[in-house]
């Protein structure tokens, strides 16, 4: 799964799931105020359903959660490693 | 009328918009996430602080205020402003009362070694977290929870609770059955971090793993700060810890091992095993900091 349809499917949980409205895919979540605390832990827990990986909290940093391209570059990378044959 | 902040407030005001019931202001810290919230929805805003003053009871009449609904403010509410509202004043508390009133309450259990927390929605009275009850919901703390999972939980359970009130308020301006708190229960939890917000190694496995939990908001700022120890002068915060489950004779607050998942230190009964470092406000393994054989203090 490419980083832009993982972007897209962001998106769309922000949206319908997490009833919260992204302008863009480079908007800063943290600095406009869209991804507080308690939004991060229920996103955290759709993304472990939706991709089907386990999400460590300690993982998280705030760099990789300021936009939702930087989720979807995390999420990439962390599939990408679930691979069989990746090289973790 | 919302009293509104941190993370509930704003799920709140967002999960108000569109349902047609009409918010008549929200009272938020100015120019913060939740007073920004309210006016991009069209909500007139006050301060947060104006809840001290009695005179705000007359704003409340003239704007046609039935409700209050203080969601995560930590302003006390003065009995004039109480009373204004013929439908009563509320407050969702992330934490079951009575026993666990006043201040970040997830910390708190953890901290205690609770088994279960909760969430409480209590009519408002002149003393903080008190009146009676209209919902609580308790659930099971689990052994990966933290305080922000803890937190996060009981603002999941606590907003359904809120639009339930609102929508029994709205069916015919009647206020809902309410549950009397038992004095004898209560217990109130002021700014106070425990133990000045230091580990003391001495203390058993169990209780140092529940003092980093309760102090565990990451990757969000946590209230109590991460739990401080010492290493030759030098201060450093426990981040991520838990049971090792393997015994040790070794003197409390030494570093027995080392390896990539962390660094197993003795405790009064145990090993435990630290996973995280808190260095400048980001997580770092131990082992880039830590030796075995060194003591922590």
């Amino acid at each position: 799964m490419q980083s832009s349809d993982i972007a897209q499917a962001l998106a769309g949980i922000f949206a319908q799931e997490l009833n919260l409205a992204v302008p863009s895919v480079d908007a800063d979540l943290l600095a406009g105020g869209v991804l507080d605390s308690v939004s991060l832990v229920e996103l955290v827990l759709l993304l472990e359903k939706r991709f089907e990986l386990t999400i460590p909290l300690e993982e998280l940093d705030f760099d990789d959660l300021r936009t939702i391209e930087r989720i979807a570059g995390f999420l990439s990378g962390r599939l990408q490693a679930r691979q069989p044959g990746a090289v973790t | 009328m919302l009293a509104a902040e941190e993370s509930a407030g704003l799920k709140l005001m967002r999960a108000l918009a569109g349902t047609g019931c009409r918010v008549a202001g929200v009272l938020a810290t100015p120019e913060g996430p939740a007073w920004t919230l309210a006016r991009t929805l069209g909500h007139r805003v006050w301060p947060a602080q104006m809840v001290r003053d009695p005179a705000f009871a007359d704003t409340m009449r003239r704007e046609g205020v039935d409700a209050l609904l203080n969601v995560h403010s930590l302003h006390i509410m003065c009995g004039p402003v109480l009373a204004a509202p013929p439908l009563g004043a509320f407050n969702l508390h992330p934490g079951p009362l009575p026993e666990y009133a006043g201040l970040d309450p997830p910390s708190w259990a953890l901290y205690h070694g609770e088994s279960h927390h909760g969430v409480t929605l209590h009519a408002m009275t002149g003393r903080v977290d008190d009146g009676g009850i209209v919902e609580r919901a308790d659930f099971a703390i689990g052994p990966e929870d933290t305080a922000l999972t803890l937190y996060a939980r009981c603002v999941t359970l606590g907003l359904p609770m809120v639009l339930r009130l609102i929508a029994t308020l709205a069916t015919g301006a009647r206020s809902p059955t309410l549950q009397p708190m038992d004095p004898a229960r209560r217990r109130y939890f002021g700014r106070r971090v425990p133990e000045e917000g230091r580990l003391s190694w001495e203390r058993p496995a169990a209780a140092i793993v529940n003092f980093v939990r309760a102090c565990d908001y990451h990757p969000f700022a946590s209230p109590w700060g991460h739990p401080k120890t010492r290493l030759d002068g030098c201060e450093m915060a426990i981040a991520k810890a838990r049971l090792s489950a393997e015994a040790t004779d070794a003197p409390p607050g030494m570093v027995v091992a080392l390896d990539e998942t962390g660094a197993r230190v003795a405790c009064g009964d145990a090993l435990v095993l630290v996973s995280h470092l808190a260095l400048d406000g980001r997580l770092m393994r131990p082992a880039a900091v830590l030796r075995a054989g060194q003591v922590l203090s």
